[in-house]
C-alpha cells in the first residue's frame, strides 16, 4: 500500500504562549520532523476531534519543531486552546506550495498582516532574515484592532529596534497607553515610501482585510504578479482530493496557499 | 483483444468460471429499481441501463476508515473483487475518480487498493432511460474503454470482449472453449448500438442540450444570472445530487475517539450543504444556495475540464431522478447556455 497521506504523526505539545485574549502560540515537536519552506501549511490534529490548517509561525527548515499561532475559533482550535504542554497532538503536511524567494530577491518587500495573519508571514519573515542580503529592504506593516491584539509583542519591539527591517504598526482602536499610530494597516503605507513597481508585497489577515490590502497595495503602484496572499479557506484532506478549497480553478490546498494576485483576479468568491 | 461469444444460458457459468474466488458486486431488480449489491456471479444481472446507485459507492465507500492513530494499522491485503453490469457513464465517471484520487502528488491508498482489486465487467445499454443524455459530450452509451470485459448482447447471447490484458488473459485462461465472436455478430452489435447511441442522441436533441464546451464558457461568464436564484427556490440543498452522481467526489474527514486510540473517516459530503466552504473564520464564501448550485456546476464543466480534462458530468441522469425539488440538470445546462 502508497504511504498513507491521511496518517498524522504523534506530535507533542512542548509549550504553550498566550499572544492575545483569544490567540495562543503552540510549540509542537512531532515524532518525525516535518521540514517546510516559507508558505507552506500542516494539518494539525486533536485527537479524536479533527483537524485544522495552519501555516507554521516559525522560520521555515527542518520541522523538528515548529510553533503555530492560533486563534480559537471553533472546534478543533477551542480545544487546543485548553491544552498544556505535554499534550499529544497529531500533524500532517506540509502542504502546499512556497513564496517564490528567487521572485523576491534583489527588490524591495513589503510584508502586511491583519491580526492573527501576521502569524504565516512571521515564518516568511524569518526566512528572509535568515538570507537577509539577498533582499533589498524590508518592510513590514501590521494592524491589529487594539494594542491588546497585536501578537508577537516582544518579537515586535525587538524588530523595531533592526536597522535592517522597517516596522510600521498600527491599531484600529487606541487604548491610553498606545502612542502609536491608529488606523487600519492600509493606513501604514501612507509612511512607505518606496518604488511599488519593482518591489512585491506579501499579505494575510482576515477576508476584509485581504480585499482593502490588496486593493490599497494595487493602488501604491504594487502590480498584481507582484502582490502575495496566502489564502484561507475551508480546507479537509490538505492534498487536492476532498473538493472543500476550490477557488475557481485551483484548489487552495495544492495550488497555494500562495497566489500572486494576477492568478485570482476576476475569480468571483474569492473574498 | 480478444472477444468470445456466450449464449444466453451460458452467461452465468462463464461469469462464475471468470470470477471464482472474487467477491462480486453486480446488479439485481429490488423493488423495480437496478441495484448495486453483493452477487455471486451467477444471480447477476446483465442490465439493459445504468443501475441505481453510482459505480463510486465500491471504490469511494461513502463512510470509510482512513487512519488509525497514532498505531499504524496492520495492512489487510483486499480480496480479489469483481463488478458486473458497469455501464459507460459509470466508465467515464471512474476516470474523474481516477484524476482525483490516484493523480497529483498524492495518491490515496484506500481508493488505489479497490481499484487495483476490482476486475471491471461492463454491459453496453440497450434500454436507455428517460434521463440518460450521456451522448451529450460526445460520449456512446457502450464502453469504448476501462472496462476489462465487456458483455454486448446480440441474437441468442452475449459477445464477451476484453478490453485489458487481465481480461485477455482471464478469457483465454477461463473460457478458452467458447467460441470466437465472429464478423457478422460484430455487424449486429455495431447495428445495435448504433440505433441506441441514435435513441439518446434524439433524445438530447429534444431536449434542446447545448454542447459542454458552452457551458464551459457560460460558467464561467454568467455566475450572477438570476437563473442560479431560480434553482434556489427549487433547491432544498438535501445533497442528494452528489451523493448519486457518479462523479462527485468531495468528501469530509471526521475523527473519532475509541477506547484503544483515535480513528479518521473519509465521509461523502455534499458542496450544496451551507457549511461547506465555510471557513474559521466565519466567512463564507458560498454562503447562498445560488452560489452552491452555481459552484457545483462550475466544478463539474470549468474546474474538472481545465484540471482532469474531463467533463464532471457523465449524462447519467442519476440526479435528474434523485432531485426532491424536480431540478432537471438537462434544464439547467439549457437555460445556461442562453443566459
Amino acid at each position: 500500500m502508497s504511504s498513507n497521506p491521511y496518517q498524522p504523526v504523534r506530535t507533542r505539545l512542548e509549550d504553550v504562549a498566550r499572544e492575545t485574549g483569544n490567540i495562543k502560540t503552540f510549540l509542537l515537536a512531532p515524532e518525525t520532523a516535518l521540514p517546510f519552506e516559507a508558505g507552506q501549511f500542516v494539518q494539525l490534529t486533536v485527537p479524536g476531534l479533527g483537524e485544522a490548517p495552519f501555516t507554521p509561525s516559525s522560520a521555515p527548515g527542518r520541522g523538528e519543531r515548529l510553533t503555530v499561532t492560533v486563534m480559537e475559533a471553533g472546534t478543533v482550535t477551542g480545544a487546543l486552546h485548553g491544552m498544556a504542554p505535554g499534550a499529544e497532538l497529531g500533524l500532517r503536511g506540509p502542504y502546499g506550495n512556497v513564496y517564490p524567494l528567487d521572485r523576491f530577491a534583489g527588490r524591495d518587500v513589503l510584508i502586511m498582516g491583519g491580526g492573527v495573519g501576521l502569524a504565516p508571514l512571521r515564518s516568511l519573515l524569518l526566512g528572509l532574515m535568515q538570507q537577509r542580503d539577498r533582499f533589498a529592504r524590508i518592510i513590514l506593516c501590521y494592524g491589529a484592532r487594539t494594542p491588546q491584539d497585536l501578537i508577537y509583542k516582544e518579537q515586535l519591539k525587538e524588530w523595531s529596534r533592526l536597522d535592517n527591517l522597517e516596522v510600521h504598526l498600527t491599531v484600529d482602536q487606541s487604548d491610553g497607553a498606545w502612542d502609536g499610530k491608529v488606523g487600519v494597516v492600509t493606513t501604514t503605507l501612507d509612511d512607505v515610501e518606496l518604488d511599488a513597481a519593482g518591489a512585491v508585497s506579501a499579505v494575510c489577515g482576515p477576508p476584509v482585510m485581504m480585499k482593502f490590502g490588496t486593493l490599497a497595495l494595487l493602488d501604491k503602484g504594487f502590480t498584481p504578479e507582484n502582490i502575495y496572499m496566502s489564502l484561507e479557506k475551508n480546507m479537509s484532506c490538505g492534498i487536492g482530493k476532498c473538493g472543500h478549497c476550490r477557488v475557481g480553478p485551483y484548489y487552495v490546498c495544492r495550488d497555494g496557499p500562495v497566489f500572486a494576485y494576477s492568478k485570482l483576479q476576476g475569480i468571483k468568491d474569492l473574498w | 483483444m480478444t472477444a468470445k461469444f456466450v449464449d444466453t444460458p451460458s452467461v452465468g457459468l462463464a461469469l462464475s468460471k471468470l470470477l471464482a474466488g472474487r467477491e462480486t458486486f453486480g446488479v439485481k431488480t429490488v423493488k423495480d429499481h437496478l441495484r448495486l449489491v453483493r452477487v455471486e456471479p451467477d444471480e447477476a444481472e446483465i442490465p439493459p441501463v445504468r443501475m441505481v446507485d453510482p459505480l463510486k459507492s465500491i471504490f469511494f465507500p461513502p463512510r470509510q476508515e482512513v487512519a488509525d492513530y497514532f498505531e499504524r494499522a496492520d495492512e489487510e491485503t483486499p480480496a480479489k473483487r469483481a463488478m458486473i453490469g458497469v455501464t459507460a457513464c459509470d466508465l467515464a465517471a471512474l476516470e474523474v475518480l481516477d484524476h482525483v484520487f490516484l493523480g497529483g502528488d498524492f495518491v490515496d491508498p484506500f481508493y488505489q487498493e479497490l481499484r487495483r482489486n476490482t476486475l471491471l465487467i461492463s454491459v453496453d445499454c440497450t434500454e436507455p432511460l428517460d434521463v440518460c443524455f450521456c451522448t451529450f459530450s460526445g460520449a456512446r452509451p457502450y464502453p469504448t474503454a476501462g472496462f476489462d470485459l465487456n458483455l454486448s448482447p446480440i441474437s441468442g447471447g452475449y459477445i464477451l470482449e476484453a478490453g485489458s490484458e487481465e481480461g485477455g488473459s482471464l478469457l483465454e485462461e477461463k473460457l478458452a472453449d467458447l467460441p470466437e465472436a465472429t464478423a457478422d455478430q460484430f455487424s449486429e452489435r455495431e447495428r445495435s448500438r448504433a440505433a441506441v447511441t441514435q435513441r439518446v442522441q434524439q433524445a438530447v436533441q429534444d431536449a434542446g442540450l447545448p454542447d459542454p464546451e458552452k457551458i464551459y464558457e457560460k460558467v464561467q461568464q454568467k455566475p450572477d444570472a438570476p437563473m442560479w436564484g431560480e434553482l434556489a427556490d427549487q433547491c432544498v440543498e438535501c445533497g442528494a445530487c452528489n451523493f448519486v452522481c457518479p462523479a462527485c467526489h468531495c468528501f469530509l474527514l471526521t475523527d473519532l475517539e475509541e477506547e484503544h486510540g483515535f480513528r479518521r473517516f473519509r465521509n461523502w459530503d455534499a458542496c450544496l450543504y451551507p457549511s461547506f466552504a465555510k471557513e474559521a473564520s466565519g466567512a463564507n464564501p458560498r454562503k447562498r444556495r445560488s452560489e452552491r448550485l452555481h459552484g457545483r456546476m462550475e466544478k463539474k464543466f470549468y474546474f474538472l475540464k481545465t484540471d482532469a480534462d474531463r467533463w464532471g458530468c457523465v449524462g447519467c441522469g442519476r440526479c435528474i431522478d434523485a432531485c426532491p425539488g424536480a431540478i432537471d440538470v438537462r434544464e439547467t445546462l439549457r437555460k445556461l447556455a442562453h443566459v
